[in-house]
């Protein structure tokens, strides 16, 4: 008998992401459904304004990726113009966005993902001394590790636990036979998890050296960016890169043997491929080398069907997003002539989705009529499937590390890994874009803003790569105003629905033959969703009293 | 160790919902009307999670200007510390989703938690996408005003009428 298991985390009304799965008797999933609400209006918000504003508009719509958005949209306007920004300002924006993915990376693994691999009860009864010598084992120079450090970690997470107010922890399946760590493991990587706390703030302070205020950068602008005297300032580089050093340290002495980690204990969950999906995957290209985007460090292409043999180019006019399975009117279109009319038609009789009807307020991206993968995972494959002379050997070093195959990468453990991977790869690509800043600048080359004026009409995309995956704005200007603008994010595409033929998209893929060591914690699913660090639920604040009790603290 | 603000005041929202921005839009006109000493300052914190802590962690007193939800009419106010309420307060097991209340118990776990006031109001509309507010926000703003010069003057904040 087949059983449905909705994991459905309804906090606030907008935004959220609702995963069902069907369980056979082994508790195996058999069948999967995303649904989701994500921002699919921002064309009203838009049209009709100044297309220079865009960016500061649109980088509202996620509370993780800003500067994605804030990017896209000035990378957008300017394709439309025709008008390239100079060296320094590439330069610049790489350093923001380096800045935006290293912090984005190690709080993904540890505050957003980590507990679905550690189980924090468990290290509390670790052998400090042991996690020392393991710690040993899996660096030269483990971060923050001590036995007395360990001990004192123990004593704040027993503080917390005991207090019952867990907070961040309340939602785990503490004790769950999926946790493959020893406890000596878990009490490395909670510890891990206290000090990231602090180093994440590091990697926010890094944005807002170029970025002018944090939150909400406001430097970029089309054709350039304004931050002109903090680029020209040996004093705010030299802010910069006495950040970078030690957030590029934690990631090497703590995120990456952290991970190396998790491949020895979740080994064959690797080897089993358990979490893979559809194992087609995309990537447009980001952090430019050189001011046309003819190199980039995360790479552009297609791979498919897990084949590492062929990276195919990316024909831009193959992407187009499908509403059979939406909560949308239309048709198929590519996002140029993409349009947004809702077509809601709600839950079945018992408060399921409709599978086979609509049942997402996400569009089905599709590349040639294919569901996509995309992301760090996606990145990494496309890198390494090329060659690249950055990205394969540094895949294959971890790997060795790890002692697994390349094989072993199609599955959440290698989606987990990539992003760590990838993370080490930007931190030390960092540093060179500083020098060039600061070689540039001594040339002469004090530019930092191309002139432009918008014209009547034109249009243009920007397409990059942001920590979640592939991004694209499209923007059509008529009268010198924006006319349509569309958002295609990274987790349209792997959080899409059911496309016209039936595929599913890439996480209910990815669910498909997982096994459950306890049907009423479904922490495998959360584990396999996670890994793709879905940002669906990050638009909207507001506090969620669960009783009337607050109503004691009216004021007015 | 950061040097530390007195007090930071941050207006939290999404400004693309209407009044789920209530907060962001009380920081923009705050900011128009006064000045004040540098012991304190004021943020428009939109809806970011852990990009916050680094402001949240480098105060003695955080006042979070916000919307919340209760079975109450629009537009009512409502003044509590996060701490008088936790078993009430919903935390999300949401795939990506970060409560602003969970990074206050992570900067707590850090040691670094700022004593925390909570001024928030029951929105009229969040659905609609307009970034302008709806009339009953619009004057309530005042009333917040109000309330936060009295929070602001209890800490002995110099302020300034520009």
């Amino acid at each position: 008998m087949s059983r449905r298991i909705i994991i459905d985390p309804i906090t606030r009304i907008e935004g959220h992401l609702r995963i069902e799965v069907e369980v056979d008797a082994n508790n195996k999933v058999t069948d999967a459904w995303s649904s989701a609400t994500l921002w699919r209006g921002i064309e009203v918000i838009l049209k009709g304004r100044d297309p220079r504003d865009a960016g500061l508009i649109t980088q509202r719509i996620c509370g993780v990726c800003t500067y994605s958005h804030y990017e896209a949209s000035t990378l957008a306007v300017e394709n439309a113009i025709g008008v390239v920004p100079p060296k320094n300002a590439r330069l610049v924006r790489n350093l923001i966005k380096g800045s935006q993915f290293l912090h984005d990376k190690i709080v993904h693994f540890y505050h957003l993902h980590g507990l679905d691999w550690v189980d924090i009860v468990s290290a509390l009864s670790a052998n400090p001394k042991k996690a020392e010598d393991m710690a040993r084992s899996f660096s030269d120079s483990p971060y923050n590790c001590s036995v007395s450090h360990y001990e004192e970690v123990q004593k704040r997470l027993t503080t917390f636990v005991k207090s019952g107010r867990l907070g961040p922890f309340a939602h785990a399946y503490w004790g769950n036979k999926s946790y493959k760590f020893p406890q000596e493991a878990n009490l490395i990587i909670a510890s891990h998890y206290l000090d990231a706390l602090e180093v994440q703030r590091t990697a926010a302070q890094m944005m807002a050296i170029f970025g002018g205020k944090n939150p909400h950068p406001q430097t970029l602008v089309v054709g350039g960016v304004t931050c002109v005297m903090d680029a020209l300032d040996a004093h705010r580089l030299g802010e910069y890169l006495y950040r970078l050093k030690t957030v590029k340290k934690f990631i090497e002495t703590a995120y990456l043997p952290d991970v190396l980690l998790a491949a020895r204990y979740y080994k064959d969950e690797g080897a089993a491929g358990i979490g893979a999906g559809v194992k087609n995957y995309l990537a447009y290209g980001g952090f430019p080398l050189d001011d046309d985007w003819h190199k980039t460090l995360l790479p552009r292409g297609a791979v498919l069907g897990a084949n590492l043999n062929k990276v195919y180019d990316i024909d831009e006019e193959k992407i187009k997003e499908q509403v059979t399975h939406s909560w949308y009117e239309g048709s198929t279109a590519h996002p140029y002539e993409g349009e947004t009319k809702p077509d809601y038609t709600g839950f079945d009789a018992q408060g399921y989705l409709k599978g086979d009807e609509k049942y997402s307020w996400v569009k089905a991206p599709r590349y040639d009529d294919i569901p996509m993968e995309v992301g760090p995972l996606a990145r990494m494959l496309v890198g390494y499937a090329q060659g690249d002379e950055k990205i394969k050997p540094l895949v294959e070093h971890v790997l060795n590390k790890a002692q697994i195959t390349a094989q072993a990468l199609f599955s959440t453990l290698g989606r987990t890994a990539s992003r760590c991977i990838e993370a080490k790869l930007v931190a030390d690509h960092i540093e060179g874009w500083i020098n060039e800043l600061v070689t540039n600048i001594k040339g002469g080359d004090q530019r930092t803003w191309t002139r432009c004026d918008i014209p009547r009409s034109a249009e243009g995309r920007g397409m990059t790569e942001v920590p979640r995956g592939a991004l694209g704005h499209w923007i059509r200007i008529e009268n010198n105003v924006i006319a349509n603008y569309q958002a295609v994010v990274p987790s349209t595409w792997n959080a899409s629905p059911r496309d016209d033929k039936g595929q599913r998209g890439p996480y209910e893929e990815s669910l498909i033959g997982i096994k459950m060591a306890n049907i009423d914690e479904p922490l495998e699913i959360i584990r396999t969703i996670h890994s793709f660090d879905p940002c669906l639920a990050c638009a909207v604040h507001i506090i969620n009293p669960r009783s009337n009790e607050i109503k004691k603290f009216r004021v007015q | 160790m950061d040097i530390k603000y007195k007090l930071t005041i941050l207006g939290l929202g999404n400004i693309l919902f209407k009044d789920e921005g209530f907060g962001v839009h009380f920081v923009r006109q705050f900011k128009k009307k006064y000045r004040f000493a540098d012991n304190a300052r004021i943020i428009d914190g939109g809806t970011l999670g852990y990009a916050l802590m680094n402001i949240v962690c480098q105060t003695e007193h955080l006042l979070v200007i916000d919307t919340v939800k209760a079975n109450d009419k629009p537009g009512s106010i409502y003044r509590f510390h996060p701490e008088a309420i936790p078993s009430q307060l919903e935390y999300s097991v949401s795939a990506h989703e970060v409560e602003f209340l969970d990074l206050l118990l992570k900067a707590e776990m850090m040691g670094d938690a700022p004593q925390t006031t909570i001024i928030a109001i029951i929105p009229e509309d969040m659905h609609s996408v307009e970034m302008k507010l709806s009339s009953t926000m619009q004057d309530s703003l005042l009333t917040v005003e109000r309330l936060v010069l009295k929070e602001m003057k209890n800490l002995s904040i110099e302020i300034k009428r520009i």
